[in-house]
């Protein structure tokens, strides 16, 4: 029954390119993943693969994949809390919910679940409230959904698996469950709670304040998938040499198959920190506010994620500014603080540079825009 | 994919009318105004959003019933409203997942179709109730707060460019002929792919701007200059499609139309709705047309209506659905046999056979030459009065007008010789009792006397005194037939039956004083008691 697979794959060892490859376009695939872009990165990458994107196959966001597969089709039946039935006009893009409690205080405006106006606003979803209303509905409705899927779809290929947080993670694993559904889940452990936008779920990764480790990750999936952990072990975009050091200083395990040797050095004199700023072909990685300065190109670490370039320099924050030192350990750094600096590092093909955030200091004033 | 089922509410002549269709051919039948012509344009509206994209008046199509309960009782609920299922056959592509889900009149099951609704827009409630607040006694109904709606049964928008049964519309009723424009533009849509469309239109219009930016000086006046009209170049919209140089408006009614669905047939389709095909066609190009749509059926789904009993016959009986009283009825259970029977020997009276209510099968031509007139000397009334449609079976084949009879329980009798046979009375008489125990309505009469082998006999000896001269004409008639002797003026008649019973029908002597014999009439007086 063991249908659906797990794979945990390293950083630049080309999920995309994987799932592109690996699906069938005989079949009727749908590939899902978060954001629009990734969306677009997918169609890119399947086009270039199969010519076209093949007539049986859909990729989307999650949120339209929730939304047109698992809501929108069973409205006359779907339960809003205490109320069956209601025909929505689609998704609210612009209004949050109001939460259940404001800095400690119980929120008067909050409607709690049996109310349909936990989910819904003026006849239209909350985006952030959907997967919850997946989850919330009884058995036989959720069989009837779960019919309808495997009806129309033989695969479903989840990108970017560690993005799968609180709710939706829920959602994952019930969908994992399923007999009748093969999933196809591919992501890189080492990157959760590396987000592109806010978020407050911390389940999985969290239990209490502690966050679990990869094998607890593995465990949350037993007996129901193959776990395969070899398949994209080797990182296509980053060089061995870069591995190493990743794999020293972060405990991080990441292998590589490019061919490039790579170089990584961290930039202490005012002349060579200043060549490397100025350089238009080296992309500048800043912790945050990286459009506040002129040194162009820069991105944020954590906006970073998914993307290639072939030359980076990192400016590091002050956690890290011991990185380059014989004693240095992150034993003390929880994988949040970890996390983004390691898809931060994990971005060149071939030279990683660094640069202290207090040898930064000198030229900030210099490089920021007023 | 393929139109399954459709389901009407409240549109034209139908105000909750369901139907089925087959995968392949399906051929409606019915009376003028039976609303055959509504269930194609009832297609047309769902699949292809039809007439209601447009602001014109569209008060006509509501179902005149309930705008009279709406006239009796101006409301918001009263307020007539229009409603189109289209439900098609069950397949799993991952694309028609867009149409599959519970947005339909069967839920929780869940289908794939689109669902089209003209109703009174909810966003202007309170507009309107206010207007009937202020004592609205208007008889008119307010559709400019209406809205018309098109939504899959997934619960999404859809609109025509998502079509998934191409289809086209043929129509070769004489009430419309504005329809080459929009026949052209849907063969040319469904035959070019979209690149190939657009790169076309894209091409059109460079031309045209060609000619412009070439003929700059002479489109000049003074501090103006004429430009072209981009409302009227968009290329669909002038397309003409020709044959032989000769736009096909111009080849004739007859030409036009076969060409049109010969054209139609060939296209890729995969839904063809033709109207009346039959229109301005001699019967060999009927058949030529029937024989090119029976061979296109393995492909596409095709809806015909028709009033040719030819193409109700040649494309298998078992494929009609016979619309009557805002009801449809399939054939699809007439047996093998019948079907067959009926398919191969064109019988040109099966749709009137089908489409009246009180039915008498006569055996041969002098009973329906005579029978009207008879009636009308023996009983009070006439057949015609009582809207009773007499057809000639041409001998053995009552059988199989009976198994259709069964189907579309109507009223019949037949009216057949007994052969001098007493097996065969008894057997009829077996029939009837069956008959009366399904609660078919059917009877079949014959003379009871074996004597009275045949109709002539029996009128013969019913109108003796009146008949006692009628060979006179042929003064060398032998008193015996087939070799068996017999009064003269019977002799005469039996020899000549179908000069005998037209002599009867129109010379003064007999006409008006003839009368039915008596197991005929009756069976009439059975017929009419239905």
């Amino acid at each position: 029954m063991a249908h659906s697979t797990i794979m945990l794959a390293a950083a630049g060892s080309g999920k995309t390119y994987y799932i592109a490859n690996h699906l069938n376009p005989k079949h009727k695939n749908l590939v899902i993943t978060y954001t629009k872009q990734n969306v677009a990165n997918l169609k890119r990458e399947i086009k270039i693969i199969h010519g076209e994107v093949p007539k049986n196959t859909q990729v989307l966001t999650f949120s339209s994949f929730v939304y047109r597969w698992l809501l929108k089709p069973f409205e006359p039946i779907l339960e809003f809390g205490k109320r069956t039935g209601m025909i929505t006009m689609g998704v609210e893009i612009t209004k949050e919910p109001e939460p259940q409690s404001i800095k400690g205080k119980p929120n008067y405006k909050y409607y709690k679940q049996e109310d349909s106006r936990h989910y819904i606003y003026n006849q239209k979803y909350y985006a952030s409230r959907m997967t919850s209303l997946v989850i919330s509905q009884s058995k036989t409705i959720k069989n009837i959904i779960i019919e309808r899927l495997y009806k129309f779809c033989d695969q479903i290929y989840f990108d970017e698996l560690q993005d799968f947080m609180g709710k939706d993670f829920d959602l994952l694993l019930m969908l994992i469950k399923e007999k009748n559904i093969k999933v196809f889940a591919v992501g890189d452990f080492h990157q959760h709670s590396v987000s592109k936008s806010n978020f407050t779920a911390s389940k999985p990764f969290m239990k209490g304040k502690i966050y679990i480790s990869k094998d607890e990750y593995k465990i949350l999936f037993k007996g129901k998938v193959n776990i395969d952990e070899s398949t994209l072990i080797k990182s296509r975009r980053v060089p061995e040499e870069i591995c190493k050091f990743i794999y020293n200083k972060l405990g991080i395990d990441i292998q590589s198959s490019s061919i490039v040797q790579g170089h990584y050095e961290l930039l202490e004199t005012n002349s060579k920190i200043i060549q490397v700023l100025e350089d238009t072909n080296i992309k500048k990685l800043f912790f945050r506010d990286s459009r506040k300065y002129s040194c162009v190109p820069t991105i944020n670490w954590g906006y970073s994620k998914g993307d290639t370039y072939q030359k980076t320099c990192i400016i590091l924050t002050k956690k890290f500014e011991s990185l380059f030192e014989e004693d240095f350990s992150c034993a003390n750094l929880t994988p949040a603080q970890i996390n983004p600096l390691y898809v931060a590092m994990t971005r060149a093909t071939d030279e990683l540079y660094f640069i202290k955030e207090k040898n930064f200091k000198i030229f900030k004033e210099k490089y920021t825009i007023l | 994919m393929y139109i399954k089922h459709m389901k009407i509410k409240g549109y034209k002549k139908f105000k909750d009318f369901t139907i089925d269709f087959k995968e392949h051919i399906n051929v409606l039948i019915g009376e003028n105004e039976a609303g055959k012509s509504t269930i194609l344009e009832a297609i047309d509206i769902v699949l292809n959003q039809k007439k209601f994209n447009s602001s014109s008046s569209l008060e006509k199509y509501f179902n005149i019933e309930n705008v009279n309960q709406y006239n009796l009782s101006p409301s918001i609920d009263t307020l007539p409203k229009i409603e189109i299922e289209l439900f098609f056959s069950d397949e799993e592509d991952l694309d028609y997942e867009y149409f599959n889900g519970l947005h339909s009149s069967s839920k929780p099951v869940p289908k794939n179709g689109i669902t089209f609704t003209y109703k009174f827009d909810e966003n202007y409630r309170e507009i309107l109730e206010s207007m009937f607040d202020d004592s609205y006694y208007e008889k008119f109904i307010p559709t400019d707060y209406y809205m018309a709606e098109w939504v899959t049964f997934a619960g999404r928008k859809y609109i025509n460019k998502k079509s998934p049964i191409k289809n086209v519309l043929i129509d070769n009723s004489i009430r419309k002929n504005n329809l080459f424009d929009s026949y052209s533009k849907r063969i040319f849509n469904n035959n070019l792919e979209v690149a190939d469309r657009q790169n076309l239109s894209y091409q059109f219009r460079k031309n045209i701007q060609n000619f412009i930016d070439e003929n700059e000086k002479q489109l000049n006046i003074k501090d103006y200059n004429f430009g072209i009209d981009e409302n009227k170049t968009i290329l669909d919209n002038l397309l003409d499609l020709k044959s032989d140089g000769i736009s096909i408006q111009n080849k004739g009614k007859g030409k036009e139309n076969l060409i049109k669905t010969e054209i139609a047939l060939e296209v890729e389709s995969d839904l063809i709705l033709l109207e009346e095909p039959e229109n301005h066609l001699s019967y060999i190009n009927t058949r030529k047309l029937i024989k090119d749509i029976g061979y296109m059926c393995n492909e596409a789904q095709i809806i015909i209506t028709t009033h040719n009993p030819l193409i109700v016959s040649r494309l298998d009986l078992r494929n009609t659905i016979w619309i009557n009283k805002g009801k449809c009825n399939s054939l699809s259970s007439v047996p093998d046999e019948t079907a067959d029977y009926f398919m191969k020997t064109d019988n040109m009276q099966l749709l009137n056979f089908i489409l009246a209510e009180k039915v008498i099968l006569v055996e041969g031509n002098s009973e329906y030459i005579l029978l009207p007139q008879l009636t009308k000397n023996s009983l009070t009334f006439t057949l015609e009065g009582k809207n009773i449609e007499i057809l000639s079976g041409g001998g053995i084949t009552y059988k199989h007008y009976i198994e259709l009879s069964k189907v579309i329980r109507n009223n019949l009798l037949v009216i057949t010789d007994n052969d001098g046979d007493l097996e065969t009375i008894e057997s009829i008489q077996e029939l009837n009792k069956g008959f009366g125990n399904c609660g078919n309505n059917i009877c079949i009469k014959c003379s009871p006397s074996i004597d009275e082998f045949t109709f002539e006999v029996c009128l013969f000896k019913k109108n003796q005194s009146n008949l006692k001269t009628i060979s006179d004409l042929k003064p060398g008639t032998k008193p015996e037939y087939r070799k068996v002797p017999f009064d003269k003026n019977l002799a005469y008649m039996l020899k000549n039956k179908t000069e005998a019973a037209l002599r009867i029908s129109e010379e003064v002597q007999y006409k008006e004083v003839t009368l039915l014999p008596v197991y005929i009439q009756e069976g009439i007086e059975w017929l009419i008691q239905r």
